[in-house]
C-alpha cells in the first residue's frame, strides 16, 4: 500500500457535521480529537506547513496521516483552497452575530449548563428566561440518559419542543467544548449545516478549550486533504 | 511585572463584554493588587469591601454546609458585584451592568481567576 501524503496548498477546515459530532457526542477517539485541535487553532492550518504531531498526538507520521484520513473519511474535516474564516473579538459582541444565522427565523441563544445566558438573539426576554431554565433541565436529562446502556445505541444530538404534528418549534442542543458544557437553543428550523456554526464553535473552542498542552503551535500547520478528500495514497 | 500581567488579565476580562464595567484583583487582606476601575470609585473601599464580603461568604458557606466558597454575587438596582477567589491569596471582583449576561460573565471571570491564580 502506498504511503499517505498531504495534498499541498490547502487549508484544513472542520465540516459542520464534524463540529456537531465533536460537541454533541462523547468521542475521545483520535479523529475526533484532531477535529477539536483544528477548532482550537488560532490560525489557519495549511497542509504544507503542518505539524501532524501537534494535531493528532501521533509521533509516527504515517499514523498521524491515518488519523487525518479517518477524520476526512468520516466527513469531519476537509481541505479548502481559501483559508477558513475565524471570528475573534469580544464574545459579548460577536456571539449575537454568530447565533442569528443558526436559525431560519433568527432566534437563538447560548446558555451555560445552569441556564445562565451568554447571549441571545430574536427571543423575547420572557421566552429567553423560560428556555434557559428548560435548557438547564435538558442538560440534566441528557446526563441521566448517558448513564443508560441504551444511550449508545441511539445517540441524541438535540432535544425539541414539538407541536401535535411533531414539528419542532425550538430545539435544544447540549454541547461540550473542552471542560465547559453549553446549551444552544434554536428557534424555528436549525441551520447548523453551514459555516456560521463552525465559526461559533471555533470561537468558543479558542477561548474555552485552549490549553497549553494541546494547543497547536503559533505557526500553523495542519492536516491535509485533497478536495476529493484524501490524504493521497 | 506581576502587576502588568494582572492588569493585562483584567483588561482582557473587561473587553470580553461591554457589561463588565470594572474589575480588580485584591489580596485576601484587602490590599489592591491591580485594578481597572472607573473614576470616582475608591480603590481602598473596593478592596476592603471585597475582602470583607468574601471572608463572610467563606464562613457562611462553610457554616451552612455548602462546602468551599466559589463565588459571591450581589445584585443591586444598578448592577452586579461578583467576587471569586483567584487562588488562595487573592480575590477577583467584577462590577457588571444590571442587564449583564451572567453566563458569559461567570465563564470569563472563572477563566480570569484561573489565570490570576497562576501568576500570584
Amino acid at each position: 500500500m502506498n504511503p499517505l501524503t498531504l495534498a499541498p496548498d490547502l487549508f484544513v477546515s472542520p465540516t459542520p457535521s464534524g463540529v456537531l459530532h465533536v460537541v454533541t457526542q462523547v468521542d475521545e477517539g483520535p479523529a475526533a480529537r484532531a477535529v477539536r485541535a483544528v477548532l482550537r487553532s488560532p490560525k489557519a492550518l495549511r497542509t504544507d506547513h503542518l505539524d501532524l504531531r501537534e494535531l493528532t498526538g501521533e509521533a509516527d507520521p504515517q499514523a498521524a496521516l491515518a488519523v487525518v484520513a479517518a477524520a476526512q473519511d468520516a466527513g469531519w474535516i476537509e481541505g479548502r483552497t481559501d483559508p477558513p474564516t475565524t471570528i475573534d473579538g469580544p464574545l459579548g459582541i460577536t456571539l449575537p452575530e454568530l447565533l442569528a444565522p443558526l436559525s431560519d427565523v433568527g432566534e437563538a441563544a447560548l446558555v451555560d449548563d445552569q441556564g445562565f445566558s451568554l447571549s441571545s438573539v430574536g427571543f423575547t426576554p420572557e421566552a429567553e428566561a423560560e428556555l434557559s431554565i428548560l435548557a438547564a433541565e435538558v442538560v440534566r436529562l441528557q446526563q441521566r440518559r448517558t448513564t443508560l446502556a441504551a444511550a449508545s445505541a441511539t445517540p441524541v444530538t438535540g432535544w425539541a419542543l414539538v407541536d401535535h404534528h411533531g414539528t419542532a418549534s425550538v430545539t435544544i442542543f447540549p454541547l461540550v467544548i473542552g471542560p465547559q458544557p453549553f446549551v444552544l437553543i434554536v428557534g424555528g428550523l436549525p441551520r447548523l449545516g453551514h459555516d456560521p456554526f463552525i465559526w461559533l464553535i471555533g470561537a468558543l473552542s479558542r477561548r474555552y478549550d485552549a490549553t497549553p498542552a494541546d494547543a497547536p503551535p503559533d505557526t500553523v500547520s495542519a492536516p491535509p486533504t485533497t478536495p476529493e478528500g484524501t490524504p493521497h495514497a | 511585572m506581576r502587576e502588568d500581567v494582572l492588569g493585562g488579565t483584567l483588561a482582557e476580562l473587561n473587553s470580553t463584554s461591554a457589561d463588565i464595567e470594572a474589575s480588580a484583583v485584591i489580596s485576601t487582606d484587602g490590599l489592591m493588587m491591580a485594578a481597572m476601575l472607573p473614576q470616582g470609585l475608591d480603590q481602598d473601599r473596593v478592596g476592603a469591601m471585597s475582602a470583607a464580603i468574601l471572608s463572610l461568604g467563606d464562613r457562611t458557606s462553610a457554616e451552612l454546609g455548602r462546602g468551599s466558597l466559589e463565588q459571591v454575587l450581589i445584585k443591586g438596582d444598578h448592577g452586579y458585584v461578583l467576587m471569586t477567589h483567584a487562588g488562595e491569596e487573592a480575590v477577583l471582583t467584577v462590577l457588571a451592568s444590571p442587564d449583564a449576561k451572567l453566563g458569559l460573565i461567570f465563564l470569563d471571570v472563572k477563566r480570569a481567576a484561573a489565570a490570576i491564580s497562576r501568576v500570584i
